[in-house]
């Protein structure tokens, strides 16, 4: 063997001599190791017959360019089909040798680095169409910049490849640089650890948008980190829609509370309502109770008022009439004596009498049973009827007794006659009891517009001053002794000044000691609308 | 004493207390009048199917029929219709002189009563009806 021989033979690269034919003259034993064809099974066949299909006519073409054209050393790329059928890249250098019509060939099976280059193509034109956006970060260059973003990046944030290699990817948060996933995001990238964050970024119009970035560490064959890898996702409407749901749902949780609360408060006002109902049910009952009790109380009162009234006349009737029936001679002519004693006895009982008349009078007033009945009234018919009353009485004790009706009262007023009538004979009985000598005067007189007065004088042995207004409660006169020596109950003035206020007026007294009292009645005056008939006058 | 001639009266009393009877039926007797005596409306109502008074005396409470029932059932005797009744009664409050008059008596006498004023009203009564 020659030395050309051993370098054919041993030979990494595929090394051939092909005729004018296109067939194979002789190949070195690298064919077999390559395609798997033992060397002379190639050896006298046609190449293209291992040409993969499709690269025949552009190897066809080639060949001709080398064999027709007489181009030198001719570089091209082809597939051959090896033994198990498996496809081989080869890359060839061919030269052609025109006087014997020989082609010298070389090839390398480039069928790996082939693949590699498919496979990076592959990769990036999928980083190309990749519908996310995926951005490259060189570590090793200073401040980290981009050296490679996707078309998706710039359909993102508007910004070109050509625009943003270079700078670091931090230009995408504005002014906007306090936010937790940009803290996250530098605390990952210290710690070269892949993370995923939620940033608010700016597009290049100043749109924010919400980006979803996921970031990993590239790290060399030795371990060292080298790039960061960023695939993004602008998550805006999604953001948005949470954002409405949540503050849907917030709004649907205070909806929730609101509608809880006024249904609490609606409730709590309903039973504070049934509540009150039934403390005011309670309280009217118990109003209704005690005023029953109330009338009830006053029903017996008068009742019994009545029915004590009744049962003390009863017994005075048989006192006093057979009494009188004594005196009167019925039972034949009494004695000196008899008949003082039994004048005695009368006297007794009329003062008893009037007793119980001032007490009922008294209790009556008190139970508030006694009322006030105004109607229109002759007043000279019932000053007549006054001194009918009264007149006996002064002559008795042989007093004088005067009376004036002032000209300007109306003949007609309004009032409660026989309660006045009660007013005026009592203080007149009062006057002419406490008086032993002179004269009784009884006045009726207007009192400016709207008042008229009942004065009764007297002249006789006067109130002390220190007396003048207790005289007017139950059961006070002057001294115990007069009321012995006197009589009256006691009662009188405090019922004169209960009517009196009663009606509406007033009562004062004016006294001098042993020379005599003056009582004056204030009482309004009060004219009837209508003219009332005369029988009315003075009645009741 | 007053003047009158009594001798021609006749007179129901109509009264359950014996004491009142006893007064009025004396001083009515001493002077002549015809007395008659009833303890309650039944009595007095029995009693007028034989006798024909000048005038009734007739107490307000009572047992067995008050004086209201007695009256009403007097007024609806025709022979009776004209028989002038006084009551003659312990009630003698405000407005019990009004309440009987309203009824339709024909006179009204408070217990007690003095002798002179029991006869003043009576003759003024009995003037009036006549």
């Amino acid at each position: 063997m020659n030395e050309l021989e051993h370098l054919f033979n041993l030979s990494i690269d595929m090394l051939a001599i092909v005729d004018a034919n296109g067939v194979f003259l002789r190949v070195n034993p690298a064919w077999e190791r390559v395609l798997g064809h033992k060397v002379e099974d190639i050896e006298g066949q046609p190449f293209m017959r291992f040409v993969y299909e499709e690269d025949r006519e552009l190897t066809q073409a080639t060949a001709l360019r080398i064999v027709v054209e007489k181009e030198e050393a001719v570089r091209f790329q082809n597939r051959y089909i090896s033994k198990d059928g498996s496809i081989r890249w080869l890359s060839w250098n061919a030269t052609a040798d025109h006087n014997i019509g020989s082609i010298y060939c070389v090839a390398r099976d480039i069928t790996h680095a082939k693949m590699t280059e498919v496979q990076l193509m592959l990769r990036n034109s999928a980083i190309e169409a990749s519908p996310f956006s995926i951005s490259i970060a060189d570590v090793g260059l200073p401040d980290m910049p981009l050296i490679y973003t996707n078309p998706a990046f710039e359909r993102m944030t508007g910004y070109s490849v050509t625009e943003v290699t270079g700078k670091n990817c931090r230009f995408l948060q504005g002014d906007d640089r306090e936010q937790p996933g940009v803290l996250a995001l530098r605390t990952a990238i210290r710690e070269e650890r892949p993370i995923t964050v939620v940033l608010r970024n700016y597009r290049k119009d100043g749109e924010m948008f919400y980006n979803e970035l996921s970031l990993a560490p590239i790290h060399d064959d030795r371990g060292m980190l080298t790039h960061y890898v960023g695939i993004s996702n602008d998550i805006t409407l999604r953001v948005l829609a949470d954002e409405k749901i949540q503050q849907q749902n917030q709004d649907l949780i205070l909806a929730n509370y609101n509608l809880a609360n006024a249904r609490q408060e609606a409730l709590e006002a309903a039973i504070q309502i049934a509540q009150q109902n039934d403390q005011l049910k309670l309280t009217n009952l118990a109003l209704g109770k005690a005023r029953k009790e109330a009338e009830n109380a006053t029903r017996l009162k008068s009742q019994f008022l009545a029915t004590m009234s009744h049962e003390l006349r009863t017994p005075l009737n048989a006192i006093i009439g057979y009494t009188e029936i004594h005196l009167a001679g019925m039972t034949g002519e009494l004695t000196g004596e008899q008949r003082d004693y039994q004048a005695r006895v009368l006297a007794n009982a009329d003062h008893l009498l009037q007793l119980i008349n001032d007490v009922l009078d008294i209790s009556k007033i008190e139970a508030g049973r006694l009322e006030i009945v105004n109607k229109p009234f002759n007043v000279a018919l019932w000053l007549e009827e006054v001194l009918d009353q009264t007149q006996g009485l002064a002559e008795e004790k042989k007093l004088g007794y005067t009376s004036a009706l002032d000209q300007r009262m109306p003949p007609v007023i309004v009032g409660d006659a026989a309660r006045l009538k009660q007013v005026a004979i009592n203080l007149l009985s009062n006057a002419i009891k406490f008086t032993d000598s002179g004269t009784i005067r009884l006045q009726i007189r207007k009192h400016g517009h709207e008042a008229w007065k009942l004065i009764v004088e007297d002249t006789g042995i006067g109130i002390p001053s220190h007396m003048q207004e207790t005289i007017f409660e139950e059961f006070r006169q002057v001294d115990s002794s007069s009321r012995r020596k006197q009589g009256g109950t006691g009662l009188g003035l405090a019922i004169v000044r209960k009517l009196a206020l009663m009606m509406g007026g007033t009562i004062r007294v004016q006294s001098q000691m042993s020379k005599g009292s003056t009582f004056t009645v204030i009482l309004p005056l009060d004219e009837p609308l209508h003219h009332y008939p005369e029988k009315d006058a003075g009645e009741r | 004493m007053v003047n009158m001639n009594m001798k021609t009266w006749s007179v129901l009393i109509v009264d359950d207390e014996p004491d009142n009877v006893g007064v009025a039926q004396k001083v009515l007797t001493f002077n002549g009048a015809t007395v008659r005596v009833a303890r309650n409306g039944v009595e007095g109502l029995k009693m007028l199917e034989s006798f024909f008074p000048t005038f009734i005396l007739l107490d307000l409470s009572m047992p067995e029929m008050d004086g209201w029932e007695m009256f009403r059932r007097v007024r609806q005797i025709d022979s009776l219709a004209n028989t002038p009744i006084i009551a003659l009664t312990a009630h003698a409050m405000s407005g019990d002189r009004e309440r009987v008059m309203e009824a339709g008596f024909d006179g009204y006498i408070a217990k007690p009563f003095r002798i002179d004023s029991f006869l003043e009203d009576i003759g003024a009564c009995l003037k009036a009806f006549l």
